[in-house]
């Protein structure tokens, strides 16, 4: 599995607003319990559509919840 | 396990388990001097609608267990392997059909029409693909 230059704090996140599930979280950003989970491990990179949609669930602006990291 | 991944699961279950006895039918039907060419005709067809069958069933036994999961929409990964695997399973499809024309032609000499057809649909497919692809360059150009 590549390393994706994308980081992510959704976990965190998701413990902060009450331990909010992958299912629920899922289920509000319009995908599945399966993908929030590769996103949130880093093997999936979503789409910025579902990027933004993530943090608006959060309340956050997106780069406070993903991070670009470029490789060297 | 997603909805689709379980979709997958069982159209491979099924895939593997009712050809690979069409498959054994098949071998022992080349061993014999004058095989029944309308038997080994039914045996296809038997296959197909066995293949359908059982993945109705399984379908339908999936869909009580878990009553949610098929209303679930696929979402953007779900698609985007969909086309990565469909991309490769294509290029395999060329690939087995080029390997079985050249043979059914050169080889088996009888059955070149057969071959042809084979080649024939390669192209057609190959046509419908790159018109596809011209009209969605179009569209979103």
């Amino acid at each position: 599995m590549p390393n994706l230059p994308i980081s992510n704090r959704i976990r965190e996140l998701r413990a902060q607003h009450g331990e909010m599930t992958q299912q629920e979280l899922g289920r509000l950003v319009g995908v599945t319990r399966q993908t929030v989970n590769a996103i949130e491990l880093g093997k999936y990179s979503p789409s910025l559509e579902v990027a933004f949609r993530i943090a608006c669930v959060f309340k956050q602006p997106l780069e406070a919840v993903f991070h670009y990291e470029p490789g060297p | 396990m997603s909805y689709r991944e379980k979709k997958a699961w069982i159209t491979l279950f099924c895939l593997l388990g009712v050809f690979s006895v069409y498959a054994v039918f098949m071998v022992r039907a080349y061993h014999v001097p004058e095989p029944n060419y309308n038997n080994l005709a039914h045996l296809l067809l038997l296959a197909i609608i066995a293949f359908i069958v059982f993945e109705l069933a399984l379908l339908f036994i999936a869909a009580r267990i878990a009553p949610l999961d098929p209303k679930v929409p696929g979402d953007e990964r779900e698609l985007l392997i969909e086309l990565k695997t469909n991309r490769i399973a294509y290029f395999v499809l060329i690939a087995l059909i080029l390997i079985v024309t050249f043979p059914m032609i050169h080889v088996h000499g009888r059955n070149w029409g057969f071959g042809n057809l084979y080649l024939g649909a390669l192209v057609l497919a190959e046509l419908v693909r790159f018109t596809l692809q011209i009209i969605y360059f179009r569209r979103e150009a």
